[in-house]
């Protein structure tokens, strides 16, 4: 009996990445973090091999840059600028709290407890001001495209 | 290798990629900011200019690096995500090293070949 | 006194395929805990109902569960203080199903034991008296020692949903905590299995883990301290023995200690 149990699927799968329920923002940022991401590689890998047309002469450069010259693909460039940006900056954040900057010592706790989550989260509103910033500035460049 | 040394280069490609993505981005596409602090840069996506930076030592570094980086960067990512998904490690690390190495060897063969076609244009 | 409804997951392993929802509807006192009202439908209501529970104070870790969304200990959370006429209570995720609420530990304890969590003395033999500590030696390390094992930072962190062989914020932590404590010689031993793929390096800081965490242990805060520490390497002061008493005579009427049993 005990056995056919450990069998069954229990754990949450990549459902427990994206649905981060009640748990803090972090984890929000953490499901974003890996989406923007994965986009980022996804497009590096077209977009060498897209780049890499111009090495079969002029004609075949211009009709490829025609082709990708589409709303669409547009849309997608902006996303991917965007993911860019946030990514940038959550990594930012990460990159100091990893080597653990801004989240403290270890302390005797005493109830209600602080953790580094929380030490570290004025970090998380910073860069939430300047993603937006960013995110705008770019918008209006690529609305006056 | 040991896991600390892989991680740690990836977390220092990070801020370098920020640096030279940004550098890549803003030159790229970022053309109406550029304009209003007065920097022209014309037709950046023209077959010419394409060429023509392809033979310029400094894009040639910036987009050297940008490869290598993120490259590693990106598929280190990739290998945390897929050894989060499957215990079978061998096969993730095959798979992300002959993808990064297919993808970093037709980069730079792409690279060495418009720098011919600049500097040589016949 | 409020009416309160509760929702709870069954499920017997002999009798039924799928885990379903069953209800109880039940006046409420202020002060009550989830605890307690377990404990009441398991005395009033239905019988049947199976749930894991010791010290009813938060300190054996046995009934942590899924609360209204969120893992807690059902001992430590006071129904009026959730603010909700339904509560939904669930087993942890991330763990085996054994029963209704009770969920299997094993992953959590195999994980725990295979970062050595005890102190490897500097030197093989026996020490023969006590390490000197100091005050702020201890702080480094005494957050992290309160872990009650209740495996609610497993249950919260997102690796732990895919990856079975990631290590976790429990184990980590206590690696941490070791490691740290001037007592300790087994920052290499440990080293070996924190610093694979399935180690340290599969922490992404979602920060879950210390937000869950009822007893203030902060997982998240060992782990991104101990990545520093793997990267820049540690440098560890070995605490020194207690000299040994000389010149001081047992005053008169105080019997002798008695013989060592452990050899």
């Amino acid at each position: 009996m005990r056995e056919t149990l450990i069998k069954q699927r229990y754990r949450l799968g990549t459902k427990g990445w994206f649905y981060a329920g009640r748990y803090g923002i972090e984890r929000y940022l953490y499901i974003f973090h890996r989406i923007s991401g994965l986009g980022i590689i996804l497009y590096l890998s077209l977009h060498i091999i897209l780049t890499s047309t111009r090495i079969f002469g002029q004609g075949i450069w211009v009709a490829s840059m025609e082709m990708v010259d589409k709303p669409i693909f547009k849309f997608g460039e902006y996303l991917v600028v965007a993911a860019f940006i946030y990514h940038a900056l959550n990594g930012l954040r990460l990159f100091f709290i990893e080597l653990s900057f801004f989240i403290g010592k270890p302390s005797r706790q005493d109830y209600p407890y602080t953790t580094s989550v929380k030490r570290q989260r004025p970090f998380v509103y910073l860069t939430m001001i300047a993603l937006l910033c960013l995110l705008v500035i770019m918008s209006v460049d690529f609305y006056f495209i | 290798m040991r896991e600390s040394r892989l991680w740690l280069i990836f977390l220092l490609c990070g801020p370098l990629l920020i640096f030279l993505l940004g550098i890549h981005l803003i030159f790229m596409h970022m053309n109406t900011i550029l304009d209003f602090f007065g920097i022209k840069t014309g037709q950046v996506l023209a077959y010419n200019s394409v060429i023509q930076r392809a033979t310029e030592l400094k894009w040639l570094v910036l987009y050297f690096t940008l490869l290598l980086l993120g490259l590693y960067h990106g598929l280190y990512g990739l290998r945390s995500v897929l050894l989060e998904l499957t215990p079978r490690e061998k096969v993730v690390n095959r798979f992300v090293l002959v993808l990064g190495l297919l993808l970093f060897f037709s980069g730079t063969y792409v690279l060495m070949k418009s720098y011919m076609i600049g500097i040589n244009p016949s | 006194m409020p009416l309160l409804t509760f929702k709870i997951q069954r499920f017997d392993p002999e009798k039924d395929k799928e885990p379903y929802m069953q209800e109880f509807t039940f006046e409420v006192e202020k002060g009550l805990t989830i605890l307690d009202c377990l404990n009441y439908i398991k005395e009033n209501l239905d019988a049947t109902l199976s749930y894991r529970a010791s010290c009813r104070m938060g300190i054996c870790g046995s009934c942590a569960m899924l609360i209204n969304d969120y893992p807690r200990l059902a001992c430590e959370t006071q129904v009026l203080v959730l603010g909700k006429t339904l509560i939904e209570i669930k087993p942890l995720p991330n763990y085996p199903l054994v029963k209704d609420l009770i969920v299997d530990l094993t992953p959590l304890f195999a994980k725990h034991r295979a970062v050595k969590p005890y102190v490897i003395h500097p030197d093989e033999r026996q020490p023969e008296k006590e390490f000197i500590q100091t005050n702020q030696e201890q702080t480094k390390y005494l957050q992290f020692a309160y872990c009650l094992k209740c495996g609610i930072c497993l249950a919260a962190c997102p690796t732990v949903a895919t990856a079975d062989n990631f290590l976790g914020p429990q184990a980590l932590a206590q690696a941490y905590r070791y490691n740290s404590d001037t007592r300790d010689n087994g920052l290499k031993d440990r080293e070996k299995i924190i610093d694979s793929s399935y180690g340290l390096w599969r922490c992404h800081m979602a920060g879950a883990c210390a937000e869950a965490c009822p007893k203030g242990v902060d997982p998240a805060l060992a782990i991104q301290l101990m990545k520093k520490e793997t990267i820049l390497g540690k440098k560890k002061n070995i605490a020194p023995l207690a000299l040994p008493l000389v010149g001081v005579e047992p005053r008169p009427g105080i019997p002798k200690a008695p013989e060592r049993t452990v050899k």
